[in-house]
C-alpha cells in the first residue's frame, strides 16, 4: 500500500514537471518523442524500485497531473493573456 | 545450512525509518520545484533526467532497498514537498499586493514603487553583497 502511494506522489510530480514544457510547433514531434522517452523510462525506474504493479498507479497519476497542470494554465493563459511587456 | 533453507525475509522499517525517508523526500520534492522555479532557460529535457535521478539515482538506491515501504515514504514525501513548494507560492502570490496569479504565466509583477529598488542579487541568496 505504502509503496502505491509513494509511486502515486512520483507519479504526481513527474505529470506536473512534464506540464511546464510549452512546446514549440517546430519542435513537436521531437519534443514529444523525447518527453514520451523519458516518461517510459520514468515508468521503467519506478516499476523497477517499487514493483511491476507499481507502473499502473504511476502513469494514471501521472496523466492526472499533467492535465491538471495544462488544463490550469490554459485558464490562465485565456484570462491574462501574453505579457504586454517587451 | 539452516540458514541458507530458510527464504530472506524483509525487515519491516519502522516509524521512524519512514518518517526519515519522507523527510528526505519531502526535502527532495522542494528543491526539485525550486530548481525548476530558478532556471534561467526554458524548461530542458535535462530537468525531466534530474528527476529521474531523483527517484531512482544511486544516493536513493543505496538509503531505500527497492521494494520496500521505504521506498514508498520517499515518493510520499517527494510529492509533498514539491505540491508544498507550489502551494505556499500560490499563498504568496494571492496575499501579495497588486500581484495577481499571472505571475505563474510569466513572472508578471507590479513595478517598484519609488521608495524601492531592484538589486542584482537574489532575495534568498548567501552571498554577502555589503562590502
Amino acid at each position: 500500500m505504502l509503496v502505491s502511494l509513494g509511486a502515486i506522489g512520483f507519479g504526481l510530480v513527474w505529470g506536473w514537471l512534464l506540464g511546464f514544457y510549452d512546446i514549440k510547433p517546430d519542435r513537436q514531434p521531437l519534443a514529444i518523442v523525447s518527453l514520451s522517452g523519458a516518461s517510459v523510462a520514468g515508468a521503467g525506474v519506478t516499476a523497477w524500485l517499487g514493483g511491476l504493479s507499481t507502473s499502473a498507479p504511476f502513469s494514471v497519476a501521472a496523466l492526472v497531473a499533467l492535465w491538471v497542470h495544462t488544463q490550469w494554465r490554459s485558464e490562465l493563459r485565456k484570462r491574462y493573456g501574453n505579457s504586454t511587456n517587451s | 545450512m539452516l540458514e541458507a533453507a530458510q527464504p530472506a525475509v524483509e525487515v519491516a522499517a519502522s516509524t521512524l525509518q519512514k518518517i526519515g525517508a519522507g523527510g528526505f523526500g519531502a526535502v527532495v520534492g522542494w528543491y526539485v520545484y525550486y530548481i525548476n522555479r530558478w532556471r534561467k532557460d526554458d524548461v530542458q529535457l535535462s530537468d525531466i533526467v534530474t528527476l529521474i535521478g531523483a527517484i531512482g539515482g544511486a544516493a536513493v538506491l543505496a538509503l531505500f532497498p527497492a521494494k520496500s515501504e521505504l521506498f514508498g515514504a520517499y515518493g510520499i514525501g517527494l510529492a509533498s514537498g514539491f505540491f508544498m513548494y507550489f502551494f505556499v507560492l500560490v499563498i504568496l502570490v494571492a496575499r501579495a499586493p497588486n500581484f495577481s496569479a499571472a505571475w505563474f504565466l510569466d513572472g508578471r509583477a507590479p513595478k517598484p514603487t519609488d521608495a524601492e529598488t531592484i538589486t542584482q542579487g537574489h532575495g534568498m541568496g548567501a552571498i554577502d553583497r555589503r562590502e
